[in-house]
This record gives structure tokens, C-alpha cells and sequence, in this order.
């Protein structure tokens, strides 16, 4: 008999909207979904579960019964219940990996280190409430000055030969300083490194606040795809980070559907 | 009301009626007492100050720091500096901001401590005639680049030249600094009296000490009940309690709001009742200041996350009282003493250790379950203590901390919707009901 039951887990970003399904029997994704939100979070949830509901040939009714949804833009969909983004990328982290013992995760606008045990409870946290350095919206706004996609950003730093250093700490400010290299001349891929690395040089100083020993780290979010980042993070920790096996940008929402699964979204 | 030397006085004294009226008229009787007992004392302690500046007193204006009782060797008006904006921005619904940007427009750095760039503000507006400013060297670097700057916009506006009082507060907390800052008391008291052409009465000081003795004893009265489960006081009294230190020094009504505080903890004590229905669910600490420039955000607090601000820096006075049957000399080394270990002067002007230290014995003696940090915009020294104090929480006592860039006086920086969801995101996360 074809099992119906599914639980949902929305992440509404300040950028992307991602969405994950999970089967009514253990933890397997069924189906997931990623769009724009671009200014309102609820069509692009709905959009994720239209598209998430055509993937499983499910109807939309059946598929809102049990959704649990979070993000910057969480709180603005009026669908299930809305859960704090820490709580839901610590358990969709400890979930796919419960060694983990830091969780660091940059989006668009936030960047958020977290802090948990071996039971998967959050011990602490830290996250920017005033500034955006070194999230996402730094590399959007350095490949817009660059006229490149945000994607080419990882290859093009690889080629660096000898990376820039970034000195600005604000995103607007290293935006306009990265232009001013490009108009110095400034060869493009070095540039490029440069921002990344001042990216995971923002990065880094939270991790050791939140705990000085531990080589358990993962990260997620959309900056994680940005293997360049995701290096010199490593050489600065100097360990490897802990790989997931699941897309980085998905971990919140696969948190908020394991969460709707354990009843929070009922 | 005609005082025109103390025009944010007169300010503040419309919003204590208007405030009074609608408390009083507002609320079940047996709600807000605390914030009922803080008016009706400040209505009185505020309306003398007026009269006093309408009958020529002279007028002081000073810091926080001071201990203020050292004024009352003379007939005068105090004005304390640090505390005029952020009482207004309690109490105007537009808060104290007209202020600020009088002084931001000037060209003071926006980032600078809005209690001291509030009453630059005002002194810009012409609201204030002083007739002596003055201030100690501590706690802050605010304290000790911004005086000089509103002493000098203020003789430039008024075209004079106002004596400008500064005592030397040591860094060190040890009996030789006790010495030497009791005599700069005594230098100050002397340098004031020559000013305003009085001769100093220390009897009359012997009795604002004796006022202020037995306000420290019912404060520690009050700091005992605290301790129970469920705190028997409603977070509110924090904030309102750093208003009634800077507001009335040395005066009848400040052991009068204390003591109705007390009376209304014993009642509910008895009946192991918090201020408000429904559970006490978290026991918070602030190591900084609670929140000024939302009235209302204290009772949210406790009426809607059910968690109470036990004390933050302001509410734990960590001196004794001052025996006023010895010798002047004794007396004011006493009061060095207690102004060298005031709430926030303590912590701020000297060793980072004190701030630490005194907090982690806080949470443990009062059972704290958190600690939230109000990182105000414009306390540098406070907020570079952050990350030391997240780690003493976290691995000593095993509790954690919140942190909130905000400007305590200033709406603006950061709302208080921004505040209030942080803090109920930080209960979601932790979770204390599984305490």
C-alpha cells in the first residue's frame, strides 16, 4: 500500500526557499526542492511543495499535514509550525552525523555557529545580529562587481596564484574595495581568492569562540558549496571539516522535517 | 512649573504625572506596585528639584559616580548626567532621540554612550543652566572625553566660563586608593563650596549617609528575597532601582520606594506568588543594564517568556554602609569606598576580573538559569568582556549567555521586536523548562 504520510521540513532563507520531504518510516528523503524567495517566503514555500508534491505525486492538502518550517523567512509562512533555524540545522546535523560537535552555517545575510553535545542538545551558539560580513551576501554582491556568476566564484579562486588580501570587514565596503582592485588592474581569480578567504576568516574566529578543541566541525548553508572557503576554513582549523551526506543548503529544512516527524509539527 | 534652568527636569516631571495617571488609572489595583511606589516617590523628589531651581539654588550637574551624597554638604539642585536621557526615553513615547540627533547633527560620534551624548543634546537645545559640572575620572573613556566636551559647548553657548570639577579615581581598589580618592572627595567638596559661595555642612551630609545606609540595608533586604523560586519581584524593579540610586541620593524617598519594594516582596513571599500569574520559567542575569527605552519590555518578560531579571550590573551593591559617628576623614574614605565599588563603576573601572567574577557568584547565589548581555553600543569597555564572560558562564556554572548589540537608550539601533525575538529564540533553543 502506497504510504502517504510525509513530513515536511521548509527552510525560507533570506535568498533561497529549500524544502525536504521525509517517508513516514525512517529518515529517508523522498523528495526536496529549491527556489527563489525573492520577496515572499510563502509563495516560494508553496512553490516548493507544489514542485515536491508533483515529484511524489501527492496532493498539496496531504503534503501541508505535517510541515514544520524555518529560516530568516520562517515565521512568514503560514503553514505548520514555525522552529528556530539553530534548532533545526543542530538536529538535522546530528541527525546525519551525531559526532558532530560544531555546526557552522552561512547564508545569505546570517552565519551561525553552533555548539552540540553528544544527546544532540545545542550547548550554545553565536550568530551576527547586526552585520552581514562574510556571509552570502558578499560573494552575490563581489560577483556582481566582477560581472560573474556566484558559482564561478569556487573556480576562479582555485586558479589564484598569490590571493589578495581583503581588508574590509563590512560587505558593502569590501564590495567597492574588490572594485577598486579590479579598476587597479588587479588579476581577477587572485581578487576572487582574497574575498574567500576573508569570508572564512570571519568564520573561523566564531568557531574557537564557541569551543577551542574540538575537530568535529561541518558546515552548511549556501556558502558551503564554495569548496575554496570550505578549504582555507580547513587550513585554518587545521583538521578537515566533517562531510555531510547531504547538500549543504539543505540541512535546516532536513532538520525541520525530522523535527515534524518527532511531532513538533502536528 | 517655570524652572527654566532645568528644562529636561520639567520634561521628566510631565511624564512622571502623565505616566502616574495612566498606571493608576489603568491596571488592577494590585498590579504594577513597584512601578506605583517608583512614581509617587520620583513625582515628589523631582517637584522639589524644580522648586529648589525656581527658588536660585545652584545647580550641579554630575555624574552617576559621584557619591552624590557628597553635594549635600550644601543647598543645591543636582542633574545627573547619565541619567536624564534614559529615564526620558522610558518615559516620552518618543524617547529621548530628539537628543541624541541634536548631538549627532553637532558632529558627536554616533557611537558614543548615548547617557552622556543625550544630555549634550540638551545642553546644545539650551535646556540646562549649571552652575558648577563635574564628574570623576572613571568609570568610563565616555565619561572622561565627553564631560569636557559638554563643558565646553556649554560655556560656548552660554558665553562663561563654568567651574569644571574633576576628582582622580585611582585604578586600583586597595586602602592607599581608598586614602587618596577620600581626599579628592574632600578637595571637591571644598572647591564646590568655594564656588557657590557655601560654607559645607557635614552634618547635613551625616544625614544624607545615614538615609543612604539604611536604603543599603533594605536594598540587601530585597536582594535576600530575590533568591527565592519563584522571585517574589517583578523585573521591572531593576531598571527602576538604577533610576532611584542616580535619581534620589541622600533623601527620605529613596528608603520609602525600598521600603514599599520590601513590603510588597514579604506579602508575596508569604504566598510563594511572583508579581505575575503564571510560572517562573527562567532566572535570568544581566551583566550589563537592562533596557530603557521600552517601558513595557520588563513586564513582557515576565508576562510572556515567564522569565525575571534577578539583578543586573546596577542591583547588587557590593559595599557596606558608612558609620557616620567617626571623623570626616573616616567618612569620606567610606564614601570612596562605596563610589569606587558603585554598581558599574566597579566593574568598568578597573580589571575586566571584577565583572566576571561578580556575576558568576550572582548566578550561582541566585539560582540563575541564563545570562542575557545588553551589549550597549556606545560601552566599549563592557562589550570587550563579552566572549570572556560567555566562557566563564558557559564552563564554570554550565549556564549560557545571550548577547544583543543594542543601544540601551536608543529605539533605533536596534528595535525592541529584534530584541524580543532574539531572547525568544535564545528560551526556544535552550529550553529551560527541561532545567
Amino acid at each position: 500500500m502506497k504510504d502517504y504520510n510525509f513530513y515536511i521540513g521548509v527552510d525560507a532563507g533570506a535568498s533561497f526557499c529549500k524544502a525536504i520531504a521525509l517517508n513516514s518510516k525512517n529518515n529517508e528523503i523522498k523528495a526536496n526542492s529549491i527556489t527563489f524567495v525573492l520577496g515572499n517566503p510563502e509563495k516560494a514555500a508553496n512553490k516548493c511543495l507544489d514542485e515536491i508534491g508533483k515529484k511524489l505525486n501527492v496532493k498539496l492538502k496531504i503534503l501541508k499535514k505535517n510541515v514544520i518550517t524555518t529560516g530568516q523567512n520562517g515565521d512568514k509562512i503560514r503553514i505548520g509550525q514555525n522552529k528556530s533555524e539553530i534548532i533545526c540545522i543542530g538536529r538535522g546535523a546530528y541527525a546525519l552525523d551525531p559526532n558532530i560537535r560544531i555546526m557552522v552555517d552561512v547564508g545569505s545575510f546570517s552565519m551561525k555557529v553552533l555548539k552540540i553535545d553528544e544527546s544532540g542538545i545545542i550547548k550554545d551558539y553565536l550568530m551576527n545580529n547586526k552585520c552581514a560580513a562574510g556571509s552570502g551576501v558578499l560573494l552575490e554582491l563581489v560577483a556582481e562587481g566582477l560581472e560573474m556568476r556566484i558559482d564561478e566564484l569556487n573556480n576562479k579562486a582555485f586558479q589564484a596564484k598569490k590571493p589578495i588580501q581583503i581588508s574590509s570587514q563590512c560587505s558593502i565596503f569590501a564590495e567597492s574595495e574588490v572594485i577598486s582592485y579590479k579598476n587597479e588592474g588587479a588579476n581577477i581569480p587572485d581578487l576572487v581568492a582574497g574575498v574567500c578567504n576573508s569570508v572564512a576568516g570571519r568564520i573561523y574566529p566564531l568557531i574557537r569562540m564557541i569551543d577551542k578543541e574540538t575537530n568535529k566541525v561541518a558546515f552548511s548553508g549556501g556558502v558551503a558549496k564554495n569548496k575554496y572557503i570550505a578549504e582555507n576554513l580547513e587550513e585554518r582549523l587545521g583538521f578537515k571539516l566533517v562531510k555531510l551526506s547531504l547538500e549543504p543548503e539543505y540541512i535546516a529544512a532536513y532538520g525541520a522535517a525530522i523535527i515534524a516527524k518527532e511531532g513538533g509539527g502536528t | 512649573m517655570s524652572s527654566h534652568k532645568i528644562i529636561p527636569y520639567e520634561i521628566l516631571y510631565e511624564a512622571i504625572c502623565t505616566t502616574k495617571d495612566l498606571v493608576e488609572g489603568g491596571p488592577a489595583k494590585d498590579e504594577l506596585l513597584v512601578l506605583k511606589s517608583f512614581l509617587k516617590h520620583m513625582k515628589t523628589v523631582i517637584k522639589r528639584y524644580l522648586d529648589n531651581a525656581d527658588s536660585g539654588l545652584p545647580v550641579i550637574g554630575h555624574h552617576f559616580a559621584w557619591p552624590t551624597e557628597i553635594f549635600y554638604c550644601f543647598d543645591f539642585v543636582p542633574v545627573v548626567f547619565e541619567g536624564i536621557p534614559y529615564i526620558l526615553s522610558a518615559l516620552l513615547p518618543e524617547g529621548s532621540e530628539r537628543f541624541y540627533d541634536i548631538a549627532d547633527s553637532f558632529g558627536h560620534p554616533y557611537h558614543s554612550c548615548t547617557s552622556q551624548k543625550g544630555t549634550l543634546g540638551m545642553v546644545l537645545d539650551g535646556l540646562f543652566e549649571f552652575d558648577v559640572i563635574s564628574t570623576p575620572t572613571s568609570p568610563c573613556d565616555n565619561t572622561f572625553a565627553t564631560y569636557p566636551v559638554i563643558k565646553q559647548l556649554y560655556d560656548k553657548i552660554k558665553k562663561q566660563k563654568t567651574p569644571f570639577i574633576i576628582a582622580d579615581m585611582p585604578y586600583y581598589r586597595d586602602d592607599r586608593s581608598y586614602n587618596y580618592y577620600g581626599k579628592e572627595l574632600n578637595r571637591v567638596v571644598s572647591e564646590i563650596g568655594q564656588i557657590i559661595g557655601q560654607e559645607p555642612d557635614y552634618e547635613k551630609l551625616r544625614k544624607a549617609i545615614d538615609v543612604n545606609n539604611k536604603a543599603i540595608e533594605i536594598i540587601a533586604e530585597i536582594n535576600e528575597f530575590k533568591k527565592l523560586t519563584p522571585c517574589p519581584i517583578e523585573s521591572m524593579f531593576c531598571p527602576l532601582m538604577t533610576a532611584v540610586l542616580a535619581f534620589i541620593p541622600g533623601q527620605p524617598e529613596r528608603i520609602g520606594f525600598f521600603k514599599d519594594v520590601l513590603e510588597i516582596a514579604k506579602k508575596r513571599a508569604n504566598k510563594g506568588e511572583r508579581a505575575h500569574e503564571g510560572e517562573e520559567k527562567i532566572r535570568t542575569v544581566w551583566p550589563y543594564m537592562s533596557i530603557f527605552f521600552d517601558i513595557g519590555f520588563c513586564e513582557w518578560l515576565d508576562r510572556e517568556i515567564g522569565a525575571t531579571i534577578l539583578l543586573d550590573i546596577f542591583n547588587y551593591l557590593f559595599f557596606d554602609v558608612i558609620d557616620t559617628s567617626k571623623s570626616e576623614e573616616h567618612i569620606f574614605k567610606g564614601l570612596a569606598k562605596q563610589s569606587m565599588n558603585y554598581p558599574m563603576v566597579r566593574q568598568s573601572a578597573t580589571f575586566c576580573d571584577d565583572l566576571i567574577t561578580d556575576f558568576i557568584y550572582l548566578s550561582k547565589e541566585y539560582k540563575a538559569d541564563c545570562a542575557i548581555f545588553t551589549a550597549h553600543l556606545g560601552c566599549k569597555q563592557s562589550v570587550s568582556v563579552i566572549q570572556l564572560l560567555r566562557e566563564a558562564f558557559r564552563d564554570e556554572i554550565g549556564i549560557p549567555m545571550l548577547s544583543i548589540d543594542l543601544d540601551i537608550g536608543d529605539a533605533r539601533f536596534t528595535s525592541i521586536a529584534t530584541v524580543k525575538r532574539e531572547i525568544e529564540n535564545f528560551t526556544k533553543i535552550h529550553d529551560f523548562s527541561k532545567k
